[in-house]
Protein backbone atom coordinates (compact mmCIF):
# COMPACT_ATOMS: atom_id res chain seq x y z
CA UNK A 1 0.00 0.00 0.00
CA UNK A 2 1.48 3.33 -1.00
CA UNK A 3 2.27 6.27 1.55
CA UNK A 4 -0.95 8.56 -0.37
CA UNK A 5 -3.44 5.66 -0.48
CA UNK A 6 -2.59 5.18 3.08
CA UNK A 7 -3.50 9.17 4.16
CA UNK A 8 -6.30 8.67 2.18
CA UNK A 9 -7.38 5.07 4.11
CA UNK A 10 -7.04 7.26 7.28
CA UNK A 11 -8.90 10.10 5.70
CA UNK A 12 -11.59 8.27 4.91
CA UNK A 13 -12.29 6.55 7.82
CA UNK A 14 -11.61 9.74 10.28
CA UNK A 15 -12.95 12.71 8.20
CA UNK A 16 -16.28 11.69 8.64
CA UNK A 17 -16.27 11.30 12.36
CA UNK A 18 -14.42 14.46 12.33
CA UNK A 19 -17.15 16.32 10.68
CA UNK A 20 -19.67 14.94 12.93
CA UNK A 21 -18.07 16.71 15.89
CA UNK A 22 -17.06 19.65 13.95
CA UNK A 23 -21.21 20.00 13.21
CA UNK A 24 -22.80 19.14 16.92
CA UNK A 25 -19.62 21.84 18.01
CA UNK A 26 -20.65 24.18 15.51
CA UNK A 27 -24.64 23.38 16.40
CA UNK A 28 -23.65 23.85 20.08
CA UNK A 29 -21.86 26.97 19.47
CA UNK A 30 -25.28 28.53 17.29
CA UNK A 31 -27.59 27.10 19.59
CA UNK A 32 -25.61 27.86 23.00
CA UNK A 33 -23.83 31.02 22.74
CA UNK A 34 -25.22 32.61 19.65
CA UNK A 35 -28.99 31.68 20.55
CA UNK A 36 -29.62 30.90 17.56
CA UNK A 37 -29.38 34.64 16.67
CA UNK A 38 -30.47 34.30 12.42
CA UNK A 39 -29.83 37.92 11.94
CA UNK A 40 -32.06 40.25 9.95
CA UNK A 41 -33.57 38.77 6.94
CA UNK A 42 -32.13 39.04 3.28
CA UNK A 43 -34.58 39.40 0.23
CA UNK A 44 -35.66 36.64 -1.21
CA UNK A 45 -34.67 34.83 -4.39
CA UNK A 46 -36.78 34.83 -7.57
CA UNK A 47 -39.67 32.44 -7.43
CA UNK A 48 -37.60 30.32 -10.46
CA UNK A 49 -34.31 30.27 -8.23
CA UNK A 50 -36.80 28.97 -5.39
CA UNK A 51 -38.48 25.94 -7.33
CA UNK A 52 -34.96 25.49 -8.71
CA UNK A 53 -33.59 24.90 -5.45
CA UNK A 54 -37.07 23.00 -4.06
CA UNK A 55 -36.69 20.63 -7.29
CA UNK A 56 -33.32 20.06 -7.36
CA UNK A 57 -32.66 19.65 -3.69
CA UNK A 58 -35.64 16.72 -3.46
CA UNK A 59 -33.83 15.25 -6.93
CA UNK A 60 -30.39 15.47 -5.96
CA UNK A 61 -30.84 14.87 -1.92
CA UNK A 62 -33.52 12.43 -2.53
CA UNK A 63 -31.58 10.14 -5.11
CA UNK A 64 -28.79 9.94 -2.89
CA UNK A 65 -30.48 9.02 0.36
CA UNK A 66 -32.73 6.28 -1.43
CA UNK A 67 -29.77 4.31 -2.43
CA UNK A 68 -28.05 4.74 0.60
CA UNK A 69 -31.58 3.15 2.98
CA UNK A 70 -32.36 0.70 -0.34
CA UNK A 71 -29.18 0.21 -2.25
CA UNK A 72 -30.38 -3.46 -3.05
CA UNK A 73 -33.45 -2.27 -4.96
CA UNK A 74 -31.04 0.51 -6.54
CA UNK A 75 -29.29 -1.82 -7.95
CA UNK A 76 -31.75 -4.02 -9.56
CA UNK A 77 -33.12 -0.58 -11.21
CA UNK A 78 -29.48 0.22 -12.27
CA UNK A 79 -28.64 -3.20 -14.01
CA UNK A 80 -30.59 -1.71 -17.39
CA UNK A 81 -28.05 0.71 -19.58
CA UNK A 82 -31.99 2.90 -20.38
CA UNK A 83 -32.89 2.70 -16.90
CA UNK A 84 -29.68 4.17 -15.93
CA UNK A 85 -29.41 6.80 -18.63
CA UNK A 86 -33.03 7.92 -17.42
CA UNK A 87 -32.09 7.89 -13.70
CA UNK A 88 -28.63 9.82 -14.36
CA UNK A 89 -30.31 12.32 -16.36
CA UNK A 90 -32.42 13.43 -13.65
CA UNK A 91 -29.88 13.53 -11.86
CA UNK A 92 -27.87 15.92 -13.73
CA UNK A 93 -30.85 18.05 -14.51
CA UNK A 94 -31.98 18.30 -10.76
CA UNK A 95 -27.90 18.87 -9.85
CA UNK A 96 -27.91 21.57 -12.40
CA UNK A 97 -31.35 23.21 -10.70
CA UNK A 98 -30.21 22.89 -7.38
CA UNK A 99 -26.70 24.97 -8.40
CA UNK A 100 -28.61 27.14 -10.31
CA UNK A 101 -30.59 28.24 -7.08
CA UNK A 102 -27.80 28.28 -4.63
CA UNK A 103 -26.02 30.81 -7.30
CA UNK A 104 -29.35 32.82 -6.92
CA UNK A 105 -28.77 32.71 -2.79
CA UNK A 106 -25.09 33.24 -3.16
CA UNK A 107 -25.59 36.36 -5.04
CA UNK A 108 -28.04 37.86 -2.56
CA UNK A 109 -25.82 37.19 0.24
CA UNK A 110 -23.07 38.63 -1.46
CA UNK A 111 -24.82 41.79 -1.85
CA UNK A 112 -25.54 42.06 1.28
CA UNK A 113 -22.18 41.09 2.60
CA UNK A 114 -20.76 44.16 0.47
CA UNK A 115 -23.31 46.34 1.96
CA UNK A 116 -21.53 45.92 5.26
CA UNK A 117 -24.42 43.54 6.18
CA UNK A 118 -22.87 41.82 9.81
CA UNK A 119 -22.31 38.29 10.07
CA UNK A 120 -22.67 36.97 6.72
CA UNK A 121 -19.52 36.40 5.77
CA UNK A 122 -19.44 32.66 7.46
CA UNK A 123 -23.13 32.04 5.83
CA UNK A 124 -21.44 33.64 2.43
CA UNK A 125 -18.66 30.91 2.20
CA UNK A 126 -21.18 27.93 3.47
CA UNK A 127 -23.17 28.88 0.88
CA UNK A 128 -20.36 29.27 -1.35
CA UNK A 129 -18.76 26.17 -0.59
CA UNK A 130 -22.55 24.06 -0.83
CA UNK A 131 -22.55 26.00 -4.40
CA UNK A 132 -19.00 24.11 -5.22
CA UNK A 133 -20.57 20.83 -3.69
CA UNK A 134 -23.29 21.13 -6.22
CA UNK A 135 -21.28 21.81 -8.96
CA UNK A 136 -18.85 19.20 -8.54
CA UNK A 137 -20.81 16.66 -7.94
CA UNK A 138 -22.92 17.71 -11.65
CA UNK A 139 -19.33 17.85 -13.37
CA UNK A 140 -18.61 14.30 -11.94
CA UNK A 141 -22.01 13.36 -13.53
CA UNK A 142 -21.14 13.96 -16.91
CA UNK A 143 -17.17 13.53 -16.11
CA UNK A 144 -17.87 10.00 -15.33
CA UNK A 145 -20.79 8.16 -16.88
CA UNK A 146 -22.34 6.50 -15.40
CA UNK A 147 -21.99 7.96 -11.73
CA UNK A 148 -25.62 6.89 -10.48
CA UNK A 149 -24.30 3.08 -10.64
CA UNK A 150 -20.87 4.21 -9.12
CA UNK A 151 -22.13 5.37 -6.66
CA UNK A 152 -24.68 2.44 -5.55
CA UNK A 153 -21.65 -0.03 -5.44
CA UNK A 154 -18.80 2.22 -4.58
CA UNK A 155 -19.63 5.19 -2.47
CA UNK A 156 -22.62 3.74 -1.02
CA UNK A 157 -21.29 0.51 0.51
CA UNK A 158 -18.48 3.43 2.13
CA UNK A 159 -21.33 5.33 3.96
CA UNK A 160 -22.63 2.33 5.07
CA UNK A 161 -19.63 1.22 6.95
CA UNK A 162 -19.35 4.92 8.79
CA UNK A 163 -22.91 4.26 10.13
CA UNK A 164 -21.84 0.80 11.48
CA UNK A 165 -18.51 2.33 12.26
CA UNK A 166 -16.44 0.27 10.62
CA UNK A 167 -15.53 2.58 7.71
CA UNK A 168 -14.43 0.30 4.42
CA UNK A 169 -12.76 2.72 2.54
CA UNK A 170 -10.67 0.72 0.11
CA UNK A 171 -12.99 1.84 -2.72
CA UNK A 172 -13.19 5.32 -1.70
CA UNK A 173 -9.26 5.39 -1.75
CA UNK A 174 -9.00 3.76 -4.86
CA UNK A 175 -11.61 6.19 -6.83
CA UNK A 176 -10.59 9.42 -9.05
CA UNK A 177 -9.51 12.44 -7.02
CA UNK A 178 -12.17 14.55 -8.53
CA UNK A 179 -14.99 12.12 -6.71
CA UNK A 180 -13.04 12.16 -3.37
CA UNK A 181 -12.79 15.59 -3.58
CA UNK A 182 -16.33 16.01 -3.76
CA UNK A 183 -16.65 13.71 -0.73
CA UNK A 184 -14.15 15.81 1.31
CA UNK A 185 -16.09 18.70 0.48
CA UNK A 186 -19.17 17.15 1.35
CA UNK A 187 -17.53 16.65 5.02
CA UNK A 188 -16.62 20.23 5.20
CA UNK A 189 -19.80 21.06 4.48
CA UNK A 190 -21.08 19.28 6.78
CA UNK A 191 -18.75 20.30 9.56
CA UNK A 192 -19.19 24.08 8.41
CA UNK A 193 -23.00 24.34 8.23
CA UNK A 194 -24.27 25.38 11.77
CA UNK A 195 -21.70 27.93 11.90
CA UNK A 196 -23.25 29.83 9.37
CA UNK A 197 -26.45 30.24 10.94
CA UNK A 198 -28.67 29.99 7.35
CA UNK A 199 -32.27 29.22 7.67
CA UNK A 200 -33.11 26.11 6.51
CA UNK A 201 -35.39 27.86 4.07
CA UNK A 202 -32.78 29.24 2.40
CA UNK A 203 -31.95 25.78 1.03
CA UNK A 204 -35.32 24.15 0.85
CA UNK A 205 -37.70 26.75 0.39
CA UNK A 206 -40.28 24.04 0.12
CA UNK A 207 -43.45 26.61 2.77
CA UNK A 208 -42.47 29.19 0.12
CA UNK A 209 -43.21 27.86 -3.30
CA UNK A 210 -45.90 26.36 -1.29
CA UNK A 211 -47.17 29.99 -0.07
CA UNK A 212 -46.71 31.42 -3.59
CA UNK A 213 -48.41 28.38 -5.42
CA UNK A 214 -51.23 29.03 -2.33
CA UNK A 215 -51.32 32.89 -2.70
CA UNK A 216 -51.33 32.33 -6.66
CA UNK A 217 -54.48 30.00 -6.78
CA UNK A 218 -56.27 32.32 -4.20
CA UNK A 219 -55.83 35.26 -6.31
CA UNK A 220 -56.80 33.04 -9.80
CA UNK A 221 -59.72 31.78 -7.91
CA UNK A 222 -61.14 34.76 -6.98
CA UNK A 223 -60.45 36.39 -10.39
CA UNK A 224 -62.56 33.90 -11.87
CA UNK A 225 -65.09 34.71 -9.37
CA UNK A 226 -64.50 38.30 -10.31
CA UNK A 227 -65.14 37.95 -13.83
CA UNK A 228 -67.74 35.85 -13.41
CA UNK B 1 9.49 -71.54 -32.05
CA UNK B 2 6.63 -70.29 -33.45
CA UNK B 3 5.42 -69.01 -29.98
CA UNK B 4 8.58 -66.84 -29.74
CA UNK B 5 7.92 -65.56 -32.95
CA UNK B 6 4.89 -64.44 -31.84
CA UNK B 7 6.19 -62.60 -29.14
CA UNK B 8 8.93 -60.97 -30.70
CA UNK B 9 6.04 -59.53 -33.22
CA UNK B 10 3.67 -58.83 -30.30
CA UNK B 11 7.09 -56.78 -28.81
CA UNK B 12 7.55 -55.17 -32.28
CA UNK B 13 3.99 -54.26 -32.47
CA UNK B 14 4.34 -52.43 -29.20
CA UNK B 15 7.62 -50.41 -30.09
CA UNK B 16 5.88 -49.09 -32.68
CA UNK B 17 2.50 -48.24 -31.31
CA UNK B 18 4.49 -46.26 -28.24
CA UNK B 19 7.11 -44.96 -30.39
CA UNK B 20 3.65 -42.71 -32.44
CA UNK B 21 2.28 -42.33 -29.18
CA UNK B 22 5.57 -40.51 -28.51
CA UNK B 23 5.93 -38.65 -31.31
CA UNK B 24 2.39 -37.46 -31.42
CA UNK B 25 3.18 -35.82 -27.73
CA UNK B 26 6.48 -34.22 -29.05
CA UNK B 27 6.70 -31.13 -27.10
CA UNK B 28 6.20 -28.37 -29.78
CA UNK B 29 8.91 -26.46 -30.62
CA UNK B 30 9.40 -23.18 -28.93
CA UNK B 31 9.03 -21.54 -31.79
CA UNK B 32 5.33 -22.86 -32.06
CA UNK B 33 4.79 -21.99 -28.43
CA UNK B 34 5.83 -18.89 -28.74
CA UNK B 35 3.21 -18.38 -31.55
CA UNK B 36 0.42 -20.41 -30.16
CA UNK B 37 0.59 -18.25 -26.84
CA UNK B 38 1.64 -14.70 -28.34
CA UNK B 39 0.72 -14.23 -32.00
CA UNK B 40 -2.37 -16.79 -32.70
CA UNK B 41 -5.15 -14.90 -30.64
CA UNK B 42 -4.65 -12.78 -33.15
CA UNK B 43 -2.89 -14.21 -36.40
CA UNK B 44 -3.70 -17.48 -38.36
CA UNK B 45 -1.21 -19.14 -41.02
CA UNK B 46 -3.22 -20.21 -43.75
CA UNK B 47 -6.67 -19.92 -42.08
CA UNK B 48 -7.55 -16.20 -43.23
CA UNK B 49 -7.82 -13.17 -41.59
CA UNK B 50 -8.39 -13.31 -37.79
CA UNK B 51 -8.01 -9.84 -36.14
CA UNK B 52 -4.67 -9.32 -37.68
CA UNK B 53 -3.40 -10.22 -40.93
CA UNK B 54 -2.77 -14.13 -42.31
CA UNK B 55 0.61 -14.96 -41.66
CA UNK B 56 1.00 -17.80 -44.61
CA UNK B 57 3.89 -16.51 -46.74
CA UNK B 58 5.06 -13.56 -44.41
CA UNK B 59 8.81 -14.76 -44.89
CA UNK B 60 7.89 -13.81 -48.96
CA UNK B 61 6.21 -10.89 -48.68
CA UNK B 62 8.34 -8.87 -45.94
CA UNK B 63 11.87 -8.58 -45.27
CA UNK B 64 13.19 -10.44 -41.93
CA UNK B 65 14.16 -6.65 -40.46
CA UNK B 66 11.13 -5.54 -40.92
CA UNK B 67 9.46 -7.61 -38.68
CA UNK B 68 11.50 -7.74 -36.32
CA UNK B 69 11.41 -3.45 -35.80
CA UNK B 70 7.36 -3.84 -36.31
CA UNK B 71 6.24 -6.49 -34.22
CA UNK B 72 8.89 -4.86 -31.32
CA UNK B 73 7.03 -1.46 -31.74
CA UNK B 74 4.38 -0.93 -34.21
CA UNK B 75 2.95 2.49 -33.26
CA UNK B 76 6.46 3.81 -33.37
CA UNK B 77 6.63 2.60 -36.85
CA UNK B 78 2.80 3.56 -37.76
CA UNK B 79 3.69 7.21 -36.27
CA UNK B 80 7.10 7.47 -38.02
CA UNK B 81 5.90 7.54 -41.54
CA UNK B 82 6.60 3.62 -42.37
CA UNK B 83 3.96 3.18 -45.29
CA UNK B 84 3.88 -0.63 -45.05
CA UNK B 85 3.33 -0.11 -41.20
CA UNK B 86 0.73 2.72 -41.63
CA UNK B 87 -1.23 0.24 -45.20
CA UNK B 88 -1.87 -2.62 -42.56
CA UNK B 89 -3.09 0.38 -39.93
CA UNK B 90 -5.46 1.48 -42.62
CA UNK B 91 -6.01 -2.38 -43.85
CA UNK B 92 -7.12 -3.23 -40.25
CA UNK B 93 -9.72 -0.75 -39.22
CA UNK B 94 -7.00 1.36 -37.21
CA UNK B 95 -6.75 -1.24 -34.79
CA UNK B 96 -2.75 -1.24 -34.05
CA UNK B 97 -0.59 -4.38 -32.86
CA UNK B 98 0.39 -4.12 -29.40
CA UNK B 99 3.84 -3.84 -28.85
CA UNK B 100 5.71 -7.27 -28.44
CA UNK B 101 8.70 -7.81 -26.17
CA UNK B 102 10.96 -10.24 -28.09
CA UNK B 103 14.55 -11.15 -27.76
CA UNK B 104 16.41 -11.82 -31.26
CA UNK B 105 16.60 -15.41 -30.74
CA UNK B 106 12.95 -15.54 -30.23
CA UNK B 107 12.53 -13.42 -34.13
CA UNK B 108 14.53 -15.93 -34.99
CA UNK B 109 12.95 -18.57 -33.87
CA UNK B 110 9.73 -17.67 -35.08
CA UNK B 111 10.84 -16.37 -38.66
CA UNK B 112 12.02 -20.32 -39.38
CA UNK B 113 8.66 -21.30 -37.62
CA UNK B 114 6.82 -19.11 -40.73
CA UNK B 115 8.98 -20.53 -43.45
CA UNK B 116 8.02 -24.21 -42.20
CA UNK B 117 4.69 -23.32 -42.11
CA UNK B 118 4.35 -21.42 -45.47
CA UNK B 119 5.87 -23.97 -46.91
CA UNK B 120 3.76 -26.50 -45.13
CA UNK B 121 0.74 -24.92 -46.24
CA UNK B 122 -0.02 -23.56 -42.87
CA UNK B 123 0.18 -24.21 -39.28
CA UNK B 124 -2.48 -24.94 -36.55
CA UNK B 125 -1.65 -23.62 -32.65
CA UNK B 126 -0.96 -25.61 -30.25
CA UNK B 127 -3.10 -26.15 -27.38
CA UNK B 128 -1.40 -24.09 -24.45
CA UNK B 129 -4.50 -23.84 -21.74
CA UNK B 130 -7.72 -22.24 -21.40
CA UNK B 131 -10.24 -22.18 -24.57
CA UNK B 132 -9.61 -18.85 -26.73
CA UNK B 133 -11.93 -16.05 -27.05
CA UNK B 134 -11.78 -16.38 -30.85
CA UNK B 135 -13.50 -19.75 -30.60
CA UNK B 136 -16.55 -18.93 -29.18
CA UNK B 137 -20.04 -19.48 -30.47
CA UNK B 138 -22.46 -16.90 -31.08
CA UNK B 139 -24.67 -17.77 -28.37
CA UNK B 140 -21.54 -17.45 -25.93
CA UNK B 141 -20.54 -13.97 -27.68
CA UNK B 142 -24.29 -12.98 -27.19
CA UNK B 143 -24.26 -13.75 -23.68
CA UNK B 144 -20.98 -11.76 -23.35
CA UNK B 145 -22.96 -8.79 -24.66
CA UNK B 146 -25.69 -9.71 -22.45
CA UNK B 147 -23.59 -9.25 -19.31
CA UNK B 148 -21.54 -6.63 -20.33
CA UNK B 149 -24.84 -4.83 -21.22
CA UNK B 150 -26.19 -5.81 -17.38
CA UNK B 151 -29.30 -7.69 -19.23
CA UNK B 152 -27.89 -10.46 -17.27
CA UNK B 153 -26.89 -10.18 -14.40
CA UNK B 154 -23.41 -11.30 -12.50
CA UNK B 155 -24.01 -14.45 -10.93
CA UNK B 156 -22.23 -13.09 -8.12
CA UNK B 157 -24.28 -9.82 -8.20
CA UNK B 158 -21.15 -7.56 -8.69
CA UNK B 159 -22.29 -4.51 -11.07
CA UNK B 160 -22.25 -4.81 -15.20
CA UNK B 161 -19.68 -3.78 -16.88
CA UNK B 162 -21.26 -0.91 -18.63
CA UNK B 163 -21.77 1.60 -15.41
CA UNK B 164 -17.69 1.80 -15.77
CA UNK B 165 -16.62 0.92 -19.88
CA UNK B 166 -17.93 1.19 -22.67
CA UNK B 167 -18.23 -1.06 -26.14
CA UNK B 168 -18.96 -0.52 -29.61
CA UNK B 169 -22.67 -0.90 -30.07
CA UNK B 170 -23.96 -0.58 -26.78
CA UNK B 171 -26.56 2.19 -27.81
CA UNK B 172 -27.26 6.02 -27.98
CA UNK B 173 -25.96 6.73 -24.36
CA UNK B 174 -23.44 4.07 -24.93
CA UNK B 175 -21.22 2.93 -21.66
CA UNK B 176 -19.36 4.43 -18.85
CA UNK B 177 -16.28 6.32 -19.00
CA UNK B 178 -14.69 5.85 -15.85
CA UNK B 179 -12.74 2.63 -16.57
CA UNK B 180 -12.45 3.45 -20.45
CA UNK B 181 -13.79 1.94 -23.87
CA UNK B 182 -12.52 -1.90 -24.01
CA UNK B 183 -13.94 -2.46 -27.38
CA UNK B 184 -10.36 -3.06 -28.20
CA UNK B 185 -8.90 -5.01 -25.37
CA UNK B 186 -8.61 -8.35 -26.87
CA UNK B 187 -6.55 -7.18 -29.48
CA UNK B 188 -4.51 -4.56 -26.22
CA UNK B 189 -4.06 -6.95 -23.81
CA UNK B 190 -4.33 -11.13 -25.98
CA UNK B 191 -5.95 -13.82 -24.83
CA UNK B 192 -3.81 -14.85 -22.02
CA UNK B 193 -3.28 -11.00 -20.56
CA UNK B 194 -7.34 -10.83 -21.12
CA UNK B 195 -8.17 -14.07 -19.57
CA UNK B 196 -5.57 -13.03 -16.32
CA UNK B 197 -7.50 -9.70 -16.09
CA UNK B 198 -11.24 -11.34 -16.37
CA UNK B 199 -10.13 -13.84 -13.53
CA UNK B 200 -7.83 -11.27 -11.45
CA UNK B 201 -9.81 -7.75 -12.08
CA UNK B 202 -6.54 -6.83 -10.84
CA UNK B 203 -7.33 -2.75 -10.96
CA UNK B 204 -7.64 -1.13 -7.69
CA UNK B 205 -10.90 -0.17 -8.60
CA UNK B 206 -12.59 -3.54 -9.96
CA UNK B 207 -10.66 -5.59 -6.73
CA UNK B 208 -12.50 -2.92 -3.97
CA UNK B 209 -15.49 -3.66 -6.21
CA UNK B 210 -15.34 -7.02 -7.64
CA UNK B 211 -13.12 -8.25 -4.68
CA UNK B 212 -15.97 -10.15 -3.24
CA UNK B 213 -18.61 -10.69 -6.22
CA UNK B 214 -15.69 -12.21 -8.48
CA UNK B 215 -17.02 -13.24 -12.01
CA UNK B 216 -17.95 -17.09 -12.48
CA UNK B 217 -15.40 -19.13 -15.08
CA UNK B 218 -18.34 -19.26 -17.47
CA UNK B 219 -18.68 -15.69 -17.20
CA UNK B 220 -15.11 -14.68 -17.75
CA UNK B 221 -15.12 -16.74 -21.00
CA UNK B 222 -18.34 -15.28 -22.28
CA UNK B 223 -17.11 -11.51 -22.01
CA UNK B 224 -13.82 -12.52 -23.40
CA UNK B 225 -15.37 -14.08 -26.68
CA UNK B 226 -17.57 -10.80 -26.80
CA UNK B 227 -14.03 -8.80 -27.01
CA UNK B 228 -12.60 -11.06 -29.34
CA UNK B 229 -15.36 -10.53 -31.30
CA UNK B 230 -15.50 -6.79 -31.08
CA UNK B 231 -11.83 -6.83 -32.16
CA UNK B 232 -12.44 -8.90 -35.22
CA UNK B 233 -14.12 -5.79 -36.37
CA UNK B 234 -12.02 -2.98 -36.07
CA UNK B 235 -15.05 -0.67 -36.84
CA UNK B 236 -14.00 2.70 -35.14
CA UNK B 237 -16.00 3.62 -31.95
CA UNK B 238 -18.58 6.08 -32.52
CA UNK B 239 -18.37 8.96 -30.53
CA UNK B 240 -20.86 9.15 -27.17
CA UNK B 241 -23.53 12.01 -26.88
CA UNK B 242 -23.20 15.09 -25.47
CA UNK B 243 -24.97 14.40 -22.25
CA UNK B 244 -23.95 17.20 -20.34
CA UNK B 245 -25.44 19.29 -23.51
CA UNK B 246 -28.86 17.22 -22.87
CA UNK B 247 -28.40 18.39 -18.95
CA UNK B 248 -28.13 21.61 -19.95
CA UNK B 249 -31.68 21.37 -21.56
CA UNK B 250 -33.32 20.21 -19.38
CA UNK B 251 -32.25 23.04 -16.85
CA UNK B 252 -33.25 25.26 -19.59
CA UNK B 253 -36.45 23.73 -20.49
CA UNK B 254 -37.78 23.95 -16.79
CA UNK B 255 -36.33 27.52 -15.79
CA UNK B 256 -38.07 28.96 -19.22
CA UNK B 257 -40.95 26.99 -18.14
CA UNK B 258 -41.32 28.38 -14.72
CA UNK B 259 -40.37 31.68 -15.92
CA UNK B 260 -43.31 31.53 -17.99
CA UNK B 261 -45.26 30.26 -16.11
CA UNK B 262 -44.88 32.55 -12.97
CA UNK B 263 -44.68 35.52 -15.46
CA UNK B 264 -48.43 34.59 -16.67
CA UNK B 265 -49.82 33.99 -12.97
CA UNK B 266 -47.98 37.73 -12.20
CA UNK B 267 -50.33 38.83 -15.89
CA UNK B 268 -53.51 37.33 -14.01
CA UNK B 269 -52.81 39.00 -10.64
CA UNK B 270 -51.99 42.25 -12.41
CA UNK B 271 -55.55 42.24 -14.31
CA UNK B 272 -56.84 41.44 -11.74
CA UNK B 273 -56.21 44.43 -9.73
CA UNK B 274 -57.22 46.35 -12.90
Amino acid sequence: MSATTSLLSVLFAYAPVMAVFGFAAAWLYRWGILRNDLGPAVSAVSPTSEVALVVGFLTVVGGHTITVIAPDAMRALLGDISRVALIELAGLVGALLFSWGLLSRLRVRLRVWRAGGVEQLPRVAVLALFFLVSCTGALLTVQYRWLTAWYAYVSVPYLRSLLVLEPVTDAMTASPWPVQLHVVLLLILVAAWPMAGLPRSEIFPLSRVAERLTQLGSTSGTHKEGSS
Amino acid sequence: MRLHFLNIATLLTAIAASSTALAAEAPPSPAALLFSTRCATCHTIGKGIKVGPDLLGVTDRRDKAWVSRFVRDPSAMIDGGDADAAALLAQFNGVRMPAQQLEDADIDGLWAYFAACTTAGGCEPVATGPRWGTDATAEEIATGFKLFSGEKRLASGGPPCFTCHHVRELGFMGGGTLGGDVTFAYATFGEAGLSRTLAELPTPVMAAIYGKAPLEADEQYALKALFASMAKDGKAVAQQSGFFLMGLEGMGIILAGLVIFWMRKQDTSRGKGK
